[in-house]
């Protein structure tokens, strides 16, 4: 049972971070040649019972970081900043390619395919958070 | 008058007939090909252009008759929507396989002060070898936002970032340069791709 429970904390940590009730699963960032912006996905799930507010994001390869919203409407896609995105105890909230991402603008060097990149999330009541999001290619879904 | 019992039959066929006749009718005329995305066909006027390659060199529709093209207005700068579009579109060619040589895809950058040659050339070819970079400053390119009815407009902020909202649809036209359909990013791969066979295999 004790090797049990060390494999599923394993696990867990392996395929993301976990701080005080809050888990960040599968982040990743879309790789984009010639210094384009790129933007950053994850599943956050707020495991607390109060509600959890993350208000940006912090990554030194990038010169500037913010929280943005794409959202379509009758054919046109706008894009949005936002302040803070509230994750309700219990439930998730997903950065995910069409909706809320994390815009990293400036990159300092040029990103390599498959490495970790070290991001800090800031949550608006709660400590950091060190998540590290894997690289991928332009194509990835 | 009411029907006697020896009438209710003949009537009966009669129906019959009429009804087998409907449906031989019916069989005879061609059915319009069932499309999954939204069929646009005669909608919009036909594929018409004139843009720079990323070698500088001006190409023009003609350039793309016989092949079935897929016109998509973006810009490099759109860290999500655009690379996200040309991601699942990337996907689509993949399921094509070979049918993709019969298939175009052009990257028409909206931003074209900030978009260079170079940059587009670098950015589409990322992405999969059957992307086209076009750019077009001034007339050309307010002439075919137009044709196409393409919205876009740019907000700078006061630190001098931008962003530009802009249509997000891919227009697709047949190889004769006909508008077909109009696909969403947001469609499956599976529903682009089944709409591009049919019409690479001539529907």
């Amino acid at each position: 049972m004790k090797r049990l429970l060390s494999i599923l904390c394993l696990a867990l940590f392996a395929s993301g971070a976990w701080a005080g009730g809050v888990t960040v699963s599968n982040p990743w960032i879309r790789y984009l040649p010639g210094g384009a912006p790129s933007a950053g996905y994850f599943t956050l799930h707020n495991g607390t019972d109060h509600k959890v507010r993350l208000t940006g994001a912090h990554c030194d390869a990038f010169g500037r970081t913010m929280l943005h919203r794409s959202v379509e409407k009758d054919g046109v896609s706008r894009m949005i900043h936002v302040d803070g995105v509230d994750a309700a105890p219990g439930k998730d909230i997903r950065f995910q390619p069409g909706g809320y991402h994390v815009m990293f603008m400036m990159p300092k060097h040029a990103l390599k395919i498959g490495s970790r990149m070290p991001v800090t999330l800031h949550f608006a009541d709660r400590p950091d958070m060190k998540v590290e999001f894997t690289v991928r290619p332009p194509s990835a879904q | 008058m009411s029907l006697s019992a020896q009438h209710r039959p003949r009537l009966l066929w009669a129906a019959a007939l009429a009804f087998l006749a409907a449906l031989a009718l019916a069989g005879c005329s061609k059915p319009a090909p069932q499309f999954k995305l939204s069929d646009i066909t005669g909608q919009m006027p036909p594929l018409k252009f004139r843009l720079h390659d990323a070698s500088g060199h001006v190409v023009t529709q003609d350039d793309y008759r016989g092949k079935i093209t897929l016109l998509f207005f973006g810009y490099t700068h759109c860290p999500d929507v655009c690379p996200t579009t040309l991601a699942k579109m990337a996907q689509v060619f993949k399921a094509l396989g070979r049918k993709a040589d019969q298939a175009s895809l052009l990257f028409v950058t909206v931003d074209p002060q900030h978009d260079s040659l170079r940059k587009l050339k670098t950015y589409c070819a990322a992405f999969n070898p059957h992307f086209v970079p076009l750019r077009a400053q001034g007339a050309p390119l307010k002439a075919l936002k137009q044709r196409y009815h393409v919205y876009v407009h740019k907000h700078v902020k006061p630190d001098g970032d931008y962003v530009i909202d802009h249509s997000a649809s891919i227009y697709i036209f047949d190889r004769k340069g006909r508008i077909r359909l109009l696909a969403s990013g947001n469609e499956s791969v599976d529903t682009i791709a089944g709409d591009l066979t049919r019409l690479i295999n001539g529907a």
